[in-house]
């Protein structure tokens, strides 16, 4: 095959594949810019009549303003805990060997396996009993400790990949503590996967309901994907005004995506050319 | 890079080893937190679950000890074992997940202009929220929705189909949702480690004539292979952990329990029902089920060479 | 090596030992909450100042509902000023996982909205049985009381509003059609006649979704409810009426009759879900007729149809009466367990089904009261249609005594029956190992 036949094929089979993701997207900005009549007559066509009133409604109704803030602490507070924690946690693995290591390493990303609603309702129950009902910190927490075997696993492996044992034997030579060594040079070496936890976890964060909504049982530090659910009434699934606020929900993560690009593409890469 | 011999660690001049490193040092410190919150929220948690799995657990009532009494009401409930085959089925997804993402970042790499953009719009999947996402598919899935509705309009009206209430076809329309919700993730982190491989193995292919799929199979595949090992991981994980939402939006369990996953069902037994000592029982039952499929997958692509047991450590660039 | 490593893990399992023992230890800490407690709810009120917390998702259901709440509040606090009520209107969504939530920690609001019957039974253990904690009025006047109890013989709740299933009906569409509704309604066979007959003339006849499987369930409970007469009634909100006997057999039947004369439209019926699909199909003026139980939506359908009046459902053959429909309480009000202040939450319930309280919710937003001693004024079409229709005296509902794993059932069973790949047997037969489950 030729370069420039191959180039037209894989480009035009790319185009191709954007379809499944770019439609659904267009059905989400319509749904959320049409009126109500114009949904209810014709649900599943195209746009007819468009109004800014579902946005509006969403933002005020469902105080997106604030929720926004919400979901911003309750994200940051999870990608500090998972990045730190997962970062330690890696790097002592990375210099400690052995079956028991490794059994303990396994333990700790099988945390993973535990199906939410099952750790999720002792942990509120104890977090009631202290008090710290409606905390969005303690939420972040919880959210980032959720993602943290996963941090770990990621995180491990590439320290196995990046940090050679003649970089850590050298470290050892020039007369570095191990903390030392972390800080100096792991974390530095760490950057990019690091910003891939942190992208993944965000995103994660971002978009669970079911942490939030047992956590967070006051209305007014909702994040943002409860706002969005609070939207919906017994009778009335209100799926513009949920549409719309879901678009609202995509500025950040969207925001976030950018940054992850660059940071997926040096983070796996298991850090730079060799 | 250095290869290094098989065998026991070599006593460095430096002193420094990694076989023989004491545990009970200063950089404890660096795991504590790590073990501390995951004790906190993980294991305790399930523990004290286990535990209650043992009674007919009645917050705020006497809880009857029951012994096996959760566990064997459990595994004799038809409805169990319907769920548990549902799990089996969508684990069929797996080779879908993982290669369509694969081929794709593999295709992506190199002689196609705008890749990024490609992979961007790929992307959007994952910045929009797992509920919003239910909600746009349940309606694009609809009897008179718009997928059904283009495909009558392009003659193709036999192919329209009740996509989300009809038992056989709900399952494998799920498994392409999931593989849709995940395939811009898998691209961009395959591209990124299909990027950062050495390409000078690539070119040294290509002048010894392989040709495109050779090129993938022999040198792209094992050049990445822990990053498909865990990608493969986080597939596996998902489908008995993070199916929830898709089901709780799309289909509720149904038509019948034919899309039901044994989070949903733990969840409803759990929340809806309030069964607890049940849920806790099937809790447990849902952890052994992954940590021994999981154990499972480990042992494959251990011996499949993808993630370095003891045998092929001497592979890593450390070790 | 092996022995640090062997101490280290030993430590790290003697804490999450004591972690567990200790968890283990507030969990089976529970027989607080002793009947003792009720007697509390009719105690008059302290004087200390005190902050009740309420739990509902009613203020979110009506347009103004948020402000019939809080002048509901606003009276109770102008009776007992030491009292604040800091009523949450919480997402209707998340509701009931969180008052779950609520019920293991045995913490968090005082007062809840929580349905009887079954429901309130699933919750039973965070609840105060309310029958013998209704002041002498309310006990006087309250409607559908025995409705609402649940299996074990505990009125968890106390009922409130009132709600019943009819049709709204587009009479232009009929028009359209050559049929008069009235003469539609006025007889079994003559529904399923018409639904035939607005079928062949293009016209859906009913507002209709199964993936969600809530249609199904709102026509058993319609046509339960006519077949059954007060004793039957009795015995099922006692529980002693398995899912699988002929009445329910004979209403699933009736359904499927329904569907074969073509009253839901076709196949494309299977993949909507009645919330919001079926809804919007009667706002978009695209059917003839659709079930709704509350007045609010017939307004917001009368709003998107103006030819809307409100109707009758035809009795079914096998009904013991000749003009009831379903209709019971809309919502009703628990007191929970863990509260620290019963004498104000037990008068909060109180009042909250009181006359003054009632009224300002029907003046609001158009929730008839199921009180004996309140008459209400019609002013609207919808409500001089509706409110006759709910005020009939001999109507009642068995709905709350449906166990949460039947209608689970119902719910993903649903579009399977209708479309014939389950049949009747199989379905009543799983209708009935769920409810087997619920002890």
């Amino acid at each position: 095959m030729t370069l420039r036949v191959e180039r037209w094929l894989k480009t035009g089979i790319a185009a191709l594949i954007t379809i499944p993701f770019v439609v659904p997207f267009l059905m989400l900005l319509s749904t959320s810019f049409r009126t109500f009549k114009d949904y209810i007559d014709n649900p599943g066509g195209l746009p007819g009549a468009f109004t800014l009133n579902n946005l509006t409604a969403a933002w005020t109704g469902g105080n997106l303003g604030g929720a926004l803030i919400s979901s911003f602490i309750t994200c940051v507070v999870a990608c500090v805990v998972a990045g730190l924690a997962a970062l330690g946690g890696a790097y002592w693995f990375r210099i400690h060997q052995g079956r028991i290591v490794a059994a303990l390493r396994w333990t700790l990303v099988a945390g993973w396996a535990i199906p939410t609603v099952a750790w999720l309702i002792p942990v509120f129950v104890i977090l009631t009993e202290v008090g710290f009902s409606n905390s969005r910190v303690v939420t972040g927490v919880v959210d980032g400790v959720s993602s943290l075997p996963f941090a770990l696993y990621l995180l491990h492996t590439f320290f196995r990949q990046v940090l050679s044992t003649d970089i850590l034997e050298a470290a050892t030579l020039d007369g570095a503590t191990v903390l030392r060594t972390f800080g100096q040079i792991a974390v530095p070496l760490a950057r990019p996967a690091l910003a891939a936890v942190t992208a993944l976890v965000f995103v994660w964060t971002f978009g669970d309901l079911l942490v939030a909504a047992t956590l967070l049982q006051d209305p007014s530090v909702n994040t943002l994907t409860l706002a969005t659910a609070s939207l919906a009434t017994r009778e009335n699934l209100n799926l513009q005004e949920q549409a719309a606020a879901g678009l609202v929900a995509l500025l950040p993560t969207l925001l976030v995506f950018v940054f992850a690009q660059r940071a997926l593409q040096l983070g796996f890469g298991g850090g730079g050319g060799k | 890079m250095r290869k290094e011999p098989d065998g026991p660690a070599r006593k460095r001049r430096s002193g420094f080893s990694l076989e023989n490193s004491r545990f009970l040092d200063r950089s404890l410190i660096l795991l504590l937190p790590l073990v501390a919150l995951e004790a906190a929220v993980f294991f305790i948690p399930l523990i004290y679950v286990l535990n209650q799995s043992f009674y007919d657990w009645e917050p705020g009532a006497v809880s009857t000890f029951l012994g096996w009494e959760n566990y064997t009401t459990l595994f004799g409930e038809s409805q169990f074992w319907q769920v548990v085959s549902n799990q089996g089925y969508y684990l069929l997804g797996l080779p879908l997940w993982v290669l369509a993402p694969l081929l794709v970042a593999y295709m992506l790499r190199e002689r196609v202009p705008y890749a990024g953009a490609f992979r961007t719009i790929y992307f959007i999947p994952t910045v929009m929220s797992p509920a919003i996402v239910g909600l746009v598919f349940r309606s694009l899935l609809q009897d008179d929705g718009p997928i059904n509705a283009s495909l009558r309009a392009i003659g193709l009206g036999f192919l329209a189909q009740p996509w989300l209430t009809d038992a056989n076809l709900v399952k494998p329309v799920i498994i392409v949702l999931v593989l849709w919700a995940g395939f811009g993730t898998g691209v961009l982190i395959f591209s990124a480690a299909l990027s950062a491989a050495p390409q000078e193995q690539f070119e040294a292919a290509r002048l010894d004539g392989a040709g495109y799929w050779k090129e993938l199979w022999y040198i792209a595949v094992p050049a990445i292979r822990p990053t498909i090992a865990l990608w493969t991981l986080f597939q596996v994980v998902s489908i008995f952990l993070f199916m929830f939402s898709w089901v709780y939006v799309l289909t509720n369990g149904g038509p019948g329990l034919a899309s039901t996953t044994m989070d949903f069902f733990v969840y409803q037994t759990f929340i809806t029902f309030g069964f607890f000592g049940a849920a806790a029982a099937q809790s447990v039952v849902l952890v052994a089920m992954i940590v021994v499929v999981a154990l499972v997958f480990v042992a494959v692509a251990q011996l499949a060479g993808f993630i370095s047991g003891r045998r092929n450590a001497a592979q890593d660039t450390g070790r | 090596m092996f022995d640090k490593a062997f101490r280290h893990r030993t430590t790290a399992l003697a804490l999450a030992a004591a972690g567990s023992m200790i968890l283990a230890a507030c969990g089976s800490n529970n027989s607080s909450g002793s009947s003792g407690g009720v007697s509390a709810l009719l105690k008059p009120v302290p004087k200390a100042k005190i902050t009740l917390t309420v739990w509902s998702f009613m203020p979110g259901e009506y347009t103004k509902g948020p402000q019939a709440y809080s002048a509901v509040v606003k009276a109770f606090e102008a009776k007992y000023p030491q009292v604040k009520i800091n009523l949450e209107n919480m997402p209707y969504g998340p509701y009931f996982g969180r008052v779950r939530d609520a019920t293991v920690a045995r913490k968090g609001p005082d007062v809840i909205t929580m349905y009887g019957g079954a429901q309130a039974y699933s919750y039973r253990h965070g609840l105060y049985p309310l029958q013998n904690a209704m002041q002498p009025a309310v006990k006087k006047n309250l409607k559908f009381v025995a409705d609402n109890y649940s299996k074990d013989g505990n009125l968890y709740i106390l009922p409130a509003g009132t709600y019943g299933y009819a049709l709204v009906v587009n009479r232009r569409l009929f028009a359209q059609a050559g049929i008069s509704p009235a003469h539609a309604l006025s007889s079994w066979s003559n529904f399923l006649g018409s639904c035939r007959e607005l079928s062949a003339k293009g016209i859906q006849p009913i507002a209709s979704g199964w993936k969600d499987g809530y249609l199904f369930e709102t026509f058993m409970y319609m046509m339960s409810s006519e077949m059954m007469d007060t004793a039957t009634l009795k015995k099922w909100v006692a529980g002693k009426i398995p899912v699988d006997a002929p009445m329910f057999k004979t209403a699933t039947g009736y359904i499927l009759d329904m569907n074969k004369a073509g009253c839901f439209g076709g196949k494309a019926a299977l993949g909507r879900n009645m919330y919001d699909d079926a809804f919007n199909q009667y706002y978009a003026g695209k059917t003839a007729m659709m079930v709704t139980g509350s007045m609010s939506t017939a307004e917001q359908s009368y709003h998107s149809v103006p030819s809307t009046t409100v109707m009758r459902f035809p009795q079914v053959p096998g009904s013991k009466y000749t003009n009831l429909i379903d209709a019971g309480a809309e919502t009703g009000w628990g007191v929970t367990k863990w509260t620290k202040y019963p004498e104000a939450a037990g008068a909060f319930v109180n009042f909250l089904v009181s006359p003054q309280a009632e009224t300002i919710i029907w003046k609001t937003v158009e929730v008839p009261p199921n009180l004996k001693n309140v008459t209400v004024k019609t002013t609207t079409p919808m409500q001089k249609a509706f409110v006759p229709l709910m005020e009939n005296p001999v109507n009642h509902t068995g709905f709350e005594a449906f166990p949460l794993t039947v209608l689970a059932t119902y719910e993903r069973n649903a579009a399977p029956l209708i479309s014939g790949s389950m049949s009747p047997a199989e379905f009543t037969s799983q209708a009935q190992s769920a409810f087997q489950q619920s002890h």
